[in-house]
């Protein structure tokens, strides 16, 4: 099998020939700057050349060299930044795009394509200002929206994606370039007020999410007229854990948010035969099912570590009908463990996991600034190693 | 008048926050203590709310309702409480240590603290370990730290090293928390205690101080 065969076997609930490995793929399975200059030490790589693809956590587009070395199955297409207001260096990383490494200090800010004012500390940026949060319901009609059909955006996706379709064989992923209506929710703004407007002023939460879902689907219609019959996965993001269950009630995420992911899955469904990807963090166990009926085929990033979501519960209980995506290593434990300890429990999550296929070999999230070169190789040479 | 205080528990519990502000001063005006009004009517209802979201039947949206209707009937509440000469059950120092700026855990911990009768100083966020030793005044009886990254976890061992160093480890409680925290990390880091959620806090506050 190669890379796309194999990733497509393993999503469609077959048993591939190797267990699919991803890191860089996406921008919640990779790395950050940091462990990424680590991890060029340890393999005394000097090359640069990285974009940070997501600016959050500082996440940032894999080398060729250690993709090849980590033997990762995909291969990644991003939308651009709009066309308005590129050449400002201002604006630099404001889009859902990626931008080249830069190395901010503390207290640098950014704002994002919706308004909020991101700060940095030393190695992650928290929302710090959110321009949505004096906004009546009638103040969400006139608000400026980013346009998903800035012409910028797709700027040479098609002939990028059509390259890597004929000049390599891996699975073509489309990253996440617009947060899910809930997080983005939360985002602009402010996370207390928006849980308050769920509680309170259910109107102006059903409009405002229904505005971000407008958005979301116009980013969708964007990106998969131009590239919708040429990628392998599409990703969407949307954060709904916390460590100890979800941040709002089941009934609410039913009358609120559910609607919402319906209609983009069914959007993406309606456009390509690319399998949807999600993200969550957190423990979603208590959301699988509802997410299955929506249309998401795979499930990102498995945390471990959360409440419920331990492998083997997920994989006996919804293994047939949702592919996991992630949970290969815990991105929190993996700085403490030894390197023995790290290839025991790859070993053993693909041991899980492999069987009758729906796994894509992948970590909790983007490894994290203190994990040492010599952990992260670790990690991704014991996948090499046993993934068949 | 025992009903009175119901319905006032009833009311933040649901987080109806105008019917909270109506029905504390009914209870004031009808000359129930100021004291029996936050014990019988505020606090146990942030004990239910508390007690829901940690079995999973209460998320943070109804937390969040019910901490802003307590707070709201709090401030109603309070002078009648300090005229009567009614201390807080104890003096809370709160932040999210340095080098990190998330606040949603550790506002949830305050306000959760703020309903079982806590003073709360909240230091907000990106916390020095000096902010922390110089808060610790007169009264203070706990220092609760918050922390999301795994990169600012060492800030706890230097606050509790700094509040050492200034001979104030021994006057307080230091209770930690935050998504990549757990009980044996307190246990290793020497503090006090930890609760996996908002919901635990309260408890654990006063198991800390034998209230």
């Amino acid at each position: 099998m190669n890379s796309r065969e194999r990733v497509l076997a393993a999503v469609n609930h077959q048993e591939p020939d190797k267990v699919p490995i991803d890191l860089g793929g996406t921008q919640c399975s990779t790395l950050t700057l940091v462990a990424n200059d680590q991890l060029k030490a340890h393999l005394n790589i000097d090359k640069e050349g990285e974009m940070v693809v997501c600016p959050l956590t500082e996440a940032i587009s894999l080398l060729d060299e250690i993709a090849l070395l980590f033997e990762t199955d995909c291969r990644t297409v991003r939308m651009k930044a709009p066309r308005a207001g590129r050449e400002d260096e201002a604006n630099l990383g404001k889009g859902f795009t990626a931008f080249k490494v830069v190395r901010n200090p503390e207290g640098h800010e950014f704002i994002d394509d919706l308004g909020t004012v991101w700060k940095k500390n030393r190695y992650d940026y928290a929302p710090v200002k959110f321009p949505f949060a004096g906004l009546t319901a009638s103040d969400l009609d006139t608000y400026p929206w980013p346009d998903p059909y800035d012409p910028g955006r797709i700027e040479g996706l098609r002939e990028e994606t059509l390259a890597l379709r004929k000049d390599t064989d891996y699975a073509i992923v489309a990253d996440i370039m617009v947060g899910g209506p809930f997080e983005q929710a939360c985002r602009s703004r402010g996370f207390e007020q928006f849980m308050l407007d769920l509680a309170w002023d259910p109107a102006f939460a059903h409009k405002y999410l229904g505005k971000l879902t407008d958005l979301a689907v116009g980013m969708w219609d964007a990106q998969l007229s131009a590239i919708g019959d040429c990628v392998d996965i599409v990703c969407q993001g949307d954060d709904l854990g916390m460590q100890t269950g979800l941040q709002i009630s089941l009934d609410m995420y039913r009358k609120f948010v559910r609607p919402c992911h319906e209609r983009i899955f069914a959007f993406i469904h309606s456009k390509t035969n690319a399998k949807a990807w999600l993200h969550s963090c957190g423990s979603v166990y208590a959301i699988i099912p509802d997410l299955i009926e929506s249309g998401v085929d795979i499930l990102n990033p498995v945390q471990v570590r959360a409440k419920n979501m331990d492998l083997e519960r997920l994989k006996r209980e919804f293994g047939r009908d949702i592919a996991f995506w992630g949970g290969g290593v815990d991105i929190q434990s993996l700085p403490d463990w030894n390197t023995h300890e790290v290839e025991e429990q790859v070993r053993r999550v693909i041991e899980i996991m492999a069987p009758g296929g729906g796994y894509v070999f992948a970590a909790t999230h983007n490894i994290l600034p203190e994990t040492t070169g010599e952990k992260t190789y670790a990690a991704y040479m014991s996948a090499v190693k046993y993934r068949g | 008048m025992e009903d009175l205080l119901k319905t006032l528990a009833d009311a933040v519990l649901a987080g109806e926050k105008p019917v909270a502000e109506k029905i504390v001063r009914q209870a004031i005006e009808a000359g129930i203590q100021p004291e029996k009004i936050l014990k019988e009517g505020l606090t146990p209802a942030m004990d239910e709310v508390g007690r829901r979201f940690e079995c999973g039947e209460a998320f943070i949206p109804e937390m969040l309702i019910a901490a802003r209707s307590m707070q709201a009937a709090l401030a109603i509440l309070k002078p009648f409480l300090v005229d009567t000469g009614v201390e807080p059950s104890g003096k809370v120092v709160i932040g999210t240590v340095k080098g990190d700026l998330h606040d949603i855990g550790k506002n949830l911990v305050g306000m959760m603290l703020e309903g079982a009768g806590f003073e709360i100083v909240d230091l907000g966020v990106d916390v020095p370990a000096s902010k922390f030793v110089e808060a610790v005044g007169e009264g203070v009886k706990v220092v609760a730290m918050s922390s999301l990254l795994t990169t600012t976890m060492p800030e706890m061992v230097t606050t509790v090293a700094a509040l050492k160093a200034a001979s104030r480890r021994a006057q307080v409680k230091i209770i930690i928390g935050g998504a990549p925290v757990t009980e044996a990390y307190a246990q290793k880091i020497g503090a006090d205690g930890y609760a996996p959620d908002a919901g635990l806090a309260a408890g654990l506050v006063r198991g800390l101080l034998g209230k």
